[in-house]
């Protein structure tokens, strides 16, 4: 099976995969970023609790750029909520008059 | 039963049914007269399949195995990881059916004990059925630690399986100085930790850029006692050790 190698870049800086990850093909390579990409994600918003993007690149062991995957995440302080017609109003209670919201 | 190898391995489940009490002679004599001669299992084998009504117990002599369950959509959870000492599916006597499965990680040696042998020497000796009782409520006392680990971020969860893996190899002589053989792939940790292997081999880079563990082939290093414990908010209560309460001290102490 080829290897396949995961870097990263996230709020906490540059991790370059020395080891990589043996996995039979480019579409499980593929899926398992997806899977560490979310993980990861979870773990390092949770820990923060701040804005951050976050991406990986996947390395096939032969060199070949297999995928580039982005995670953003905006953590906003503001007063606005979803029922405020600053954020487009998309938010009505379901059983309220839509214009009432203004 | 006169194999010196079985001998020397029985040692490491006395050694630790002898942590609150110890056994007497005739008491060790029973189980290494009811214990088989060492069966072999090669690594990544099934060896008590789940819903098997298994007419033996099987002890761990060398090696490791594992607990597992297949999940509907074919993915593995590892649910406990035993190592030389552990009797793995004692609780199969009362329960009748495995609802796990029991494999080699790695090549094992057990030792097969027969539930007939089994009940005649609980009825016979009631310190030793309290004694062998002990041991399946230890496996659910690590199952309920792996429950809280669970609750923890990637970096935490494998830095408490390394450090509760040093303290129960050491309580059996399988460490030496700060490292132990865990021979195992990023597959295995990543079925133990849930997690995707991709995010496992991170983990352990990450552990290793801190300074925390190194491991080469095989071989786990503890390089930092302090850190890896608080890493892993790792304290050994739940491993209820007596007789090498030492052992926890030891490593646990700053």
């Amino acid at each position: 099976m080829p290897r396949y190698f995961f870097d990263v870049q996230d709020g906490t800086g540059v991790f370059i995969d020395q080891l990589g990850t043996e996995l039979p093909d480019d579409t499980t390579a593929r899926a398992e970023a997806s899977a560490a990409l979310a993980s990861m994600a979870k773990d390092q918003i949770s820990r923060t609790a701040k804005s951050q993007n976050i991406a990986m690149w996947v390395r096939h062991e032969n060199g070949e750029a297999i995928a580039v995957l982005t995670f953003s995440f905006a953590l906003l302080s503001t007063s606005a909520s979803p029922r405020d017609p600053v954020l487009g109003g998309t938010y009505r209670e379901a059983s309220g008059d839509p214009s009432s919201a203004n | 039963m006169h194999d010196a190898s079985l001998q020397t391995n029985l040692e490491r489940l006395f050694n630790r049914m002898e942590e609150r009490r110890p056994l007497t002679a005739a008491q060790k004599g029973e189980l290494q007269r009811i214990a088989s001669p060492p069966i072999f299992v090669p690594a990544k084998t099934d060896y008590v399949p789940e819903g098997a009504k298994p007419s033996k117990s099987s002890l761990l002599l060398t090696g490791f195995a594992c607990r597992y369950t297949l999940m509907p959509d074919g993915r593995r959870q590892i649910t406990a990881i035993h190592v030389p000492g552990d009797f793995v599916d004692l609780h199969s006597l009362p329960l009748e059916v495995m609802d796990h499965t029991v494999a080699a990680l790695t090549d094992c040696q057990f030792s097969a004990a027969d539930h007939r042998d089994l009940l005649r020497i609980i009825s016979d000796d009631p310190d030793l059925a309290l004694a062998l009782w002990r041991l399946t409520l230890l496996d659910g006392a690590l199952h309920r630690e792996w429950i809280v680990a669970f609750a923890m971020n990637a970096v935490e969860h494998l830095a408490h399986l390394l450090c509760e893996l040093f303290v129960r190899l050491k309580v059996v002589g399988l460490t030496e100085g700060p490292s132990f053989e865990f021979p195992v792939t990023q597959e295995v940790l990543a079925e133990t930790l849930g997690l995707s292997p991709v995010h496992v081999n991170r983990t352990l880079q990450d552990l290793r850029a801190n300074q925390l563990i190194a491991f080469d082939r095989g071989l786990v290093t503890i390089l930092d006692w302090t850190g890896l414990r608080e890493a892993g908010k790792f304290d050994a209560g739940h491993l209820h050790l007596g007789k090498h309460r030492d052992v926890a001290a030891m490593i646990l102490a700053d």
